[in-house]
């Protein structure tokens, strides 16, 4: 709450949350005039996937993007040593240890997108696809926790990783397009883009009615495993840290 | 003069002590400018754009835009994060320019930016992409170029110094770059944009900052475009450079008034 008493600050996030969601809206539409779809990816579709990324950004920054911002800083100033004192399960304590409520204006400008798609697109058995789809949104944010996870290790033993903010961020915002549009480029790419399809290409699929059952268990066995991966990563760097500052 | 090399070499040597932070900064951005670019091919595929670029002609483009992107960047945080921990007070006292300080700072992490930009060009040029540029053309861009980062630098001191106002200056910043996302052809080329959309762009700084230096730097402007180009750039540096001046002119008593 102590983000809302800094007025100018919050009001300013809203605005800007609202003008960045605008723009790459005001882009896809530019897009669509001019051409019907993009391998197969329609208008309103595209759309769709534009709205899912921003509401999975909007819930992370609710829940655990604080991580990727707070975790570095603290081991560098030593602040981290008091975390691993305390009864609490310290990977959970990093991670969600700061509400980033500046960023709450994400969820309903993404809401509406969400809603303005599907108005548009009229899937059917959209009720169905809504209990699916909130299985993946929630797979979508397991993975990108582990993978925060993952990343964040390396602060336990290279201690300054502040740049790993942008290497995260880069991730969830080429997940405002819809990657799985992309077609015919290098394996490399390809096995780079695959995992960022997963977080909202996937879930937007499901919810206008298009159910592809390989992307859908990849999504959900992903998140298991990743999890799992990325806390056993974790729990063996905290093993291994030592202060980096008195 | 030496003290702003030694904050050159001070700078290196914490980007090589932190060298794994930088390689995630690097990647980051060659992920997202990857996946961008091919999401741009998929666009060509679908027939929009095939007017003005094939595959070839779009990624010497983005590689344009990344190039004076990184060239050119603000360094913001450079300026803000001095005021917001208080190290500022220790700069004003000591016998140097805090903004040469500044660029000097950030010298070495453009030089490597710029030299791993030229290791994707070659590749780029491998595979086919042709770029020519004369001796005449190479002087212009050097010019517009500098015009940009000068220009940048002055709106980056302008931002940077509203941290003596606010505790927080990513939104300004933030808000800045996003409407300049669309308006400086680094989201879309500038000539894709409606007519409406258009129109407002050469009424801002952005598509000078960026867009006209990439465009220049390919070839494809004309010779009254550049006369337009280049002193629209002084204009805007003009207006930022006296705009930054002002701000600071005030802040500094501000600061004091604080130190009080």
């Amino acid at each position: 709450m102590s983000e809302i008493s800094n007025r100018e600050n919050f009001f300013t996030w809203m605005a800007i949350h609202t003008v960045s969601l605008l723009t790459i809206f005001i882009f896809f539409k530019i897009i669509f005039q001019s051409t019907s779809n993009i391998n197969g990816w329609t208008e309103y579709q595209t759309l769709l996937v534009l709205g899912i990324a921003s509401l999975i950004t909007g819930l992370g920054s609710l829940t655990f993007f604080s991580f990727m911002y707070h975790f570095g800083l603290e081991i560098q100033k030593g602040e981290f040593d008091m975390k691993l004192v305390k009864p609490i399960d310290v990977h959970f304590l990093s991670s969600f240890y700061w509400v980033d409520f500046e960023d709450v204006i994400i969820i309903p400008n993404s809401l509406i997108l969400i809603v303005y798609s599907l108005i548009n697109l009229n899937p059917p058995y959209l009720l169905i696809n809504f209990f699916v789809f909130i299985l993946l949104i929630l797979s979508s944010l397991v993975i990108l926790f582990s993978a925060l996870t993952l990343i964040q290790s390396l602060a336990l033993k290279l201690v300054r990783v502040d740049s790993v903010a942008n290497f995260f961020w880069s991730m969830v915002n080429i997940s405002r397009y819809p990657t799985k549009a992309i077609r015919g480029i290098s394996t490399i790419a390809a096995v780079l883009l695959a995992p960022v399809a997963l977080i909202s290409s996937v879930p937007a699929e499901v919810l206008f009615g298009r159910f592809e059952p390989v992307w859908i268990l990849t999504s959900l066995i992903s998140a298991v495993i990743l999890f799992i991966l990325s806390r056993r990563v974790f729990m063996s760097a905290l093993r291994h840290y030592s202060s980096a500052s008195s | 003069m030496r003290k702003y090399f030694l904050f050159s070499w001070m700078a290196l040597q914490e980007m090589a002590e932190y060298r794994v932070n930088f390689l995630w900064r690097i990647a980051g951005t060659a992920i997202y400018t990857l996946a961008l670019y091919s999401f741009w091919i998929a666009i060509l595929g679908s027939g929009f754009g095939n007017q003005y670029f094939t595959a070839q002609t779009f990624a010497l483009y983005y590689l344009a835009i990344t190039f004076v992107q990184t060239l050119t960047d603000s360094e913001i945080w450079r300026i803000a994060n001095p005021i917001y921990s208080g190290r500022f007070s220790t700069d004003l006292l000591k016998p140097y320019s805090f903004s040469l300080k500044v660029i000097a700072e950030s010298l070495p992490d453009k030089f490597v930016q710029i030299f791993i930009i030229s290791l994707v060009y070659l590749i780029i040029h491998s595979l086919g992409a042709k770029y020519n540029l004369n001796i005449g053309q190479f002087l212009l861009v050097l010019l517009s170029l500098a015009l940009s980062w000068a220009g940048k630098f002055f709106i980056g001191m302008f931002l940077g110094g509203l941290a003596f106002w606010f505790k927080r200056v990513q939104g300004f910043v933030s808000l800045f770059w996003n409407i300049g996302g669309l308006f400086s052809g680094e989201m879309i080329p500038i000539v894709f944009l409606p007519a409406l959309l258009l129109n407002i762009s050469t009424k801002l700084p952005f598509r000078y900052w960026l867009y006209f230096p990439a465009q220049l730097m390919l070839g494809n402007v004309t010779d009254s475009e550049i006369r337009i180009g280049l002193t629209l750039q002084l204009i805007w540096l003009i207006i930022f450079f006296f705009a930054s001046k002002i701000l600071w002119s005030k802040a500094a008593k501000h600061f004091e008034s604080i130190g009080n």
